[in-house]
């Protein structure tokens, strides 16, 4: 006997189109579309099938609360197999499918398996370990897309652990992420032998690939200095004294914004840095030295330029991943541009 | 300068009625080390533990790991400026027992007061299961205080006192009454080799900022000092003693006294290398023009010991990679051939750029492993040292119960990977 759960979308566990996205989370004993396909595949093995659907909508929104349910349903069905998908090029399925495999993965340590197309945004949400089939981009892939996982699954519950490697790569998407593994020897043998290697002219490899900084053009300003709006933005964590909105001191997850309309500069004692980067005491001190107000508002006195804007914005880029300070700042951007800001002092540390 | 070193093992620890080492079996008095730190633990209540390789334990809050080491017939004192007056070590003879650990465990009596950079992050040792490969220590037996200060002790004191109880821990339980035994011996020097072998330093890069985060040398931190040379002799004797809180990546005072590259250098010199010996330096400068600086003093130092080629490591993470990979560059800007050591950060998902700063000249890096990748952690049949991990500033956890998070909640873990053999590779 072997139990497979089975994660799919409002559409293609058939429970309607994009105005079935908000579906909450539901169990359905027994397979549902795709599902029989694979379910009849395994018929040998005397599966116990079950399907979990969610509207695409609903995950994205409710993530948490998704993830919650869908840990419930597999504490009390307790699968040895969890598959998603396939979720070809639709984004939102992807990521979904993508963010379920690998929190089944890391939390149950069973095989997951999903499927989707190499461009689909979900390939950056594959946790480690997590199978992913390659897809065409559209549903016309689905019977060989089948046919795959049916193959996995037959090599994993046969407990063929190479063939499976050899499925992986075969079949898989290749993509491109590190994780920790077992050299054999410790790092002070090999960065002796490295060296070694390296004086005596022999060849050697660099174990951490390096990769160019991304270059941004810092944009012309579109009107005179005299015309612009200026907004400050740090990455140094100023908050009110007490940290009343709880910025992370580390690791970022958000970003802040407070206002500084008719605030001439910040007076110590008031406002405060959550960093655990750099030394935050003379920033305690004077907390004008990350978020420059004293002499913004000075050079907007003179008239250097038109105004300064209302808010400061704040988040702390310590231990931050660069991916999630992406994220950030194109939130900050928006806002600034939308409220008609046309250059930044960005602080950082 | 020469070091002879008298190494004792165990391979059973116990409590008994009177402390001595016989063969290879240690029994502590309880009462006569209490007596040995009494005049160190005002105001500070202390529960003592003790745990063995192997066994299903996981200490927690830990904040440092001393091995006990002791000048014999009194030549100057180990860990000097600390417990006792600063005099030059590195010489003589110095008793130690290898596989022992002195572990410190606690939280400070103030943390609200702490700014976030001064206040010490979680550490968790655990002595088998999937942990054990991660946590400094692990493959050692423990003498755990577990220090409980009540609020009249300020942070700067408990600090102190942490640090100060257990050095002379340390050195009580190297000067054990001994039978039945002969350590093993060996002498740490640096004899004069064949001049053709290629020279080599091995750069040595602390942290060192502010209290809770630094690093001292002679009792002095690192951070009021200039990148200098330091025998390896002088680190066996505990000449370089860690005070620093930022517990995954710290280096403990007893990886300090005994760590695996000097031991390796060691090894290897008048083998394959002319080991030219340690240069010290910090990082966590404030700017990066104080970050070049120390880059180009370390180069400096290294041209003038003239070193052809460098290994270096770094405690710590972002901010000091950069000071650290300004040390690599200028090295290399010096025609001193250097390969660096460094952890990985690529992301739960390990698609995230390995290192925040990498310069081209940095083209032989070793890889620590991927320090943000999640890991599902199992409980252990007992916890020391307290109920609840700081899951790093996010939420308290029962430390009975299993949990999913990065490396980083493990002590020592930096190090330790990369004495596991550890490194990221593309899946």
């Amino acid at each position: 006997m072997v139990k497979v759960l089975h994660y799919m979308n409002q559409f293609f566990a058939g429970i309607g189109g994009e105005e079935k996205a908000g579906q909450e989370v539901v169990f359905i004993p027994g397979a549902v579309g795709a599902g029989r396909v694979l379910d009849d595949a395994l018929e040998h093995h005397n599966a116990e099938y079950a399907t979990i659907a969610c509207g695409d909508n609903y995950f994205h929104e409710e993530e948490t609360k998704a993830l919650a349910a869908i840990h419930d349903i597999v504490d009390k069905f307790n699968p040895d197999v969890f598959l998603a998908g396939p979720a070809f090029n639709a984004g939102r399925y992807g990521l979904a499918c993508a963010k379920v495999c690998s929190w089944v993965r890391d939390n149950r340590r069973i095989p997951a398996i999903t499927a989707m197309h190499e461009d689909n945004p979900g390939t950056r949400e594959i946790g480690r370990n997590v199978f992913v089939i390659q897809t065409g981009d559209s549903a016309a892939a689905m019977q060989e897309c089948l046919k795959r996982y049916a193959r996995l699954i037959e090599k994993l519950l046969t407990g063929e652990q190479a063939a499976a490697e050899n499925f992986r790569a075969e079949y898989c998407l290749a993509i491109p992420r590190r994780f920790t593994a077992r050299s054999g020897r410790p790092d002070y043998v090999r960065s002796v032998d490295m060296l070694l290697a390296k004086l005596n002219g022999k060849p050697y490899e660099s174990e951490i690939p390096r990769f160019e900084t991304e270059q941004h053009a810092i944009p012309n300003l579109t009107v005179s200095l005299a015309e612009a709006t200026l907004a400050l933005v740090t990455e140094g964590g100023l908050v009110p004294k007490g940290n009343p909105d709880r910025l992370e001191s580390t690791r970022g997850s958000k970003y802040l914004k407070y206002s500084i309309l008719g605030r001439e500069d910040f007076k110590r004692g008031e406002f405060e840095a959550m960093h655990t980067g750099y030394d935050t005491a003379t920033v305690d001190q004077d907390p004008d030295r990350i978020v420059p107000l004293d002499a913004m508002r000075g050079l907007e006195k003179v008239q250097r330029f038109k105004k300064l804007h209302d808010y400061y914005f704040v988040t702390t880029g310590t231990g931050a991943m660069p991916s999630k300070m992406a994220d950030l700042g194109e939130g900050i951007a928006d806002e600034l541009a939308g409220a008609g800001v046309n250059a930044v002092i960005l602080t950082a540390t | 300068m020469e070091l002879e070193i008298l190494d004792y093992r165990i391979e059973q620890i116990a409590w008994s009625d009177r402390t001595c080492l016989n063969g290879k079996s240690l029994t502590i008095h309880l009462p006569s080390l209490q007596e040995q730190i009494m005049d160190l633990c005002h105001a500070i209540r202390i529960d003592y533990e003790i745990a063995r390789p192997g066994e299903s334990k996981r200490i927690i809050h830990v904040l440092d790991t001393v091995l006990p080491i002791a000048k014999v017939n009194g030549a100057g004192p180990a860990f000097p400026g600390f417990d006792g007056p600063a005099e030059l070590v590195g010489t003589g003879q110095t008793i130690r027992i290898g596989n022992l650990l002195v572990t410190i465990t606690g939280r400070f009596p103030h943390p609200e007061s702490l700014t976030p950079i001064e206040t010490p992050r979680e550490g968790i040792l655990d002595m088998t299961g999937i942990g054990a490969d991660y946590c400094h220590g692990s493959d050692h037996f423990h003498l755990i205080l577990s220090l409980t200060p009540d609020p009249t002790v300020s942070n700067v004191a408990f600090d102190q006192a942490l640090r100060s109880i257990a050095l002379r821990c340390a050195r009580f339980l190297a000067q054990v009454e001994k039978t039945g035994g002969a350590p093993e011996r060996r002498t740490i020097t640096l004899a004069p080799v064949n001049n053709k072998l290629p020279k080599v330093v091995l750069i040595y890069q602390v942290q060192s900022q502010v209290i809770g985060a630094r690093t001292f040398y002679y009792g002095e931190e690192v951070s009021k000092t200039l990148p200098t040379f330091v025998h390896p002799a002088e680190f066996f004797d505990g000449a370089v003693v860690s005070g620093n809180y930022k517990i995954e990546r710290k280096i403990p005072t007893s990886l300090h006294c005994s760590n695996p590259y000097i031991l390796q250098l060691l090894e290897r010199h008048g083998q394959s290398l002319n080991f030219l010996g340690v240069i010290l330096s910090r990082g966590y400068n404030d700017s990066f023009e104080q970050k070049k600086k120390m880059g180009l003093w370390v180069a400096r130092l290294a041209r003038n010991l003239g070193a052809e080629g460098a290994v270096a490591f770094m405690e710590g993470t972002g901010n000091g990679t950069v000071d650290f990979m300004q040390t690599v560059k200028a090295c290399e800007d010096q025609g001193i051939k250097t390969v660096a050591v460094l952890h990985e950060s690529n992301g739960p998902k390990g698609y995230e750029r390995p290192l925040v700063d990498h310069p081209k000249e940095a083209d032989s890096m070793i890889s620590r492993g991927n320090v943000s990748e999640r890991i599902y952690i199992p409980p252990l049949a007992a916890v020391i040292g307290g109920t609840e991990i700081d899951l790093h500033f996010k939420a308290k956890h029962d430390a009975r119960l299993p949990f999913l998070f990065d490396p980083t909640i493990f002590y020592g873990s930096y190090s330790k990977m990369g004495g596991s053999g550890f490194r990221a590779v593309y899946e």
